[in-house]
């Protein structure tokens, strides 16, 4: 019974540990070799084969059937510019020119990686809608209801914004790093 | 000592916990994710799910802003035929992806410049006789998923692109 007992007490220690050590590498040590712009990142194996298998079970849970960086670049940003989670407790702007690439989109996700329920059903803001300041830049309101210009509904909670490239320039599928993307700025936060 | 024993077996699970979730993950999270599509349209037809919402989507980070068509298969027994039309004026693409996830062809509207495709999916080594013209496509395993991308470009033209992108099948050869 003791002997029974210690074999279920590693067995239950053991896959703890292999679960949470894989964790911590998949979503922590991150060894996929991200490209970070601004509060933007990705994954330039995102979608290919090639793909290291830390960054393959990375992609199958946040991004499965992600296309390869020749068809759809996928920048993400899960936090400001002081590192911040992003939330709906607080307002933001995106600004910037229009990415470069055949067609363009900024999606909100909640914190299980799905669209975020809110009345207005402002799940993004693209290159189909968005309007233009007089600057050429777009302007691209982040609120709980999606209020503002090109406004994005972020709910009540933290959020992930998704910034898809379809169809990028050649040079910006070349060097993602180099691309011009929005950036953010944060506006006031609600207690 | 027999601390130290019982230590070296922990590690040895851990390790082997960690290499078979690494290894088997995305296998098994492709798995669920063809059995939730294939629980509403079966194994090797089309299914044209409504545009993605907060309220509908099934599948992580969907876009809302394209109508995707998506057919599960499996080849073990009989190649796939795959046939669409190409909608005119906005961007169009069909990716195959095997069961470890990885996105190993994609055809866009930029190539598919006949305005439709009548692609043949096979295992390697298949013997079976292709239709004629029929593009032959060769998948690492014998499931995945087939996903058509279509782009709502326009809203008003939501109701013509949602029409043509309804044309696209898939079925046994």
């Amino acid at each position: 019974m003791k002997t029974l007992l210690k074999w279920l007490a590693a067995l239950v220690v053991g896959v703890a540990l292999g679960a949470g050590s894989l964790w911590y590498m998949v979503f922590k040590a991150n060894p996929a070799p991200m490209i970070t712009v601004g509060i933007w990142h990705m994954n330039p194996l995102a979608g290919s084969a090639a793909s290291d298998p830390y960054s393959r079970l990375y992609i199958a849970i946040t991004s499965i059937l992600a296309l390869n960086k020749s068809e759809t670049i996928y920048f993400e940003a899960k936090t400001d510019n002081e590192g911040g989670r992003l939330s709906s407790a607080c307002d933001y702007t995106l600004t910037g020119p229009p990415p470069a690439a055949r067609w363009w989109s900024v999606t909100a996700y909640g914190d299980n990686d799905m669209l975020i329920p809110t009345e207005s059903a402002r799940y993004s803001a693209s290159a189909a809608g968005a309007t233009t300041n007089a600057d050429g830049n777009v302007e691209i309101a982040l609120t709980p209801a999606g209020d503002g210009p090109n406004g994005i509904a972020t709910g009540n909670g933290n959020f992930t914004l998704l910034l898809r490239l379809y169809q990028p320039a050649e040079d910006v599928a070349a060097a993602p790093e180099t691309a011009p993307l929005f950036t953010l700025k944060k506006g006031a936060c609600r207690a | 000592m027999k601390f130290l024993k019982w230590l070296f077996v922990t590690l040895i699970i851990a390790a082997v916990t960690h290499g078979a979730l690494l290894y088997f993950g995305p296998s098994l999270i492709m798995s669920m994710a063809m059995g939730r599509i294939s629980s509403a349209a079966g194994v090797n037809t089309m299914l044209a799910p409504p545009r993605p919402t907060a309220q509908n989507n099934t599948i992580v980070r969907s876009s809302p802003d394209l109508l995707y068509n998506v057919c599960v298969y499996d080849i073990s027994q009989k190649p796939l035929r795959i046939s669409a039309e190409v909608p005119p004026g906005t961007y169009w693409s069909v990716s195959f992806y095997d069961l470890n996830t990885n996105n190993y062809r994609v055809i866009n509207d930029g190539q598919a410049t006949a305005g439709a495709v009548l692609l043949v999916l096979m295992k390697a080594g298949s013997t079976a006789p292709p239709p004629a013209g029929a593009e032959i496509i060769t998948s690492p395993t014998e499931r995945g998923i087939v996903l058509f991308r279509t782009l709502i470009n326009d809203e008003s033209r939501l109701t013509e692109i949602d029409a043509a992108r309804r044309l696209a099948k898939c079925a046994p050869l």
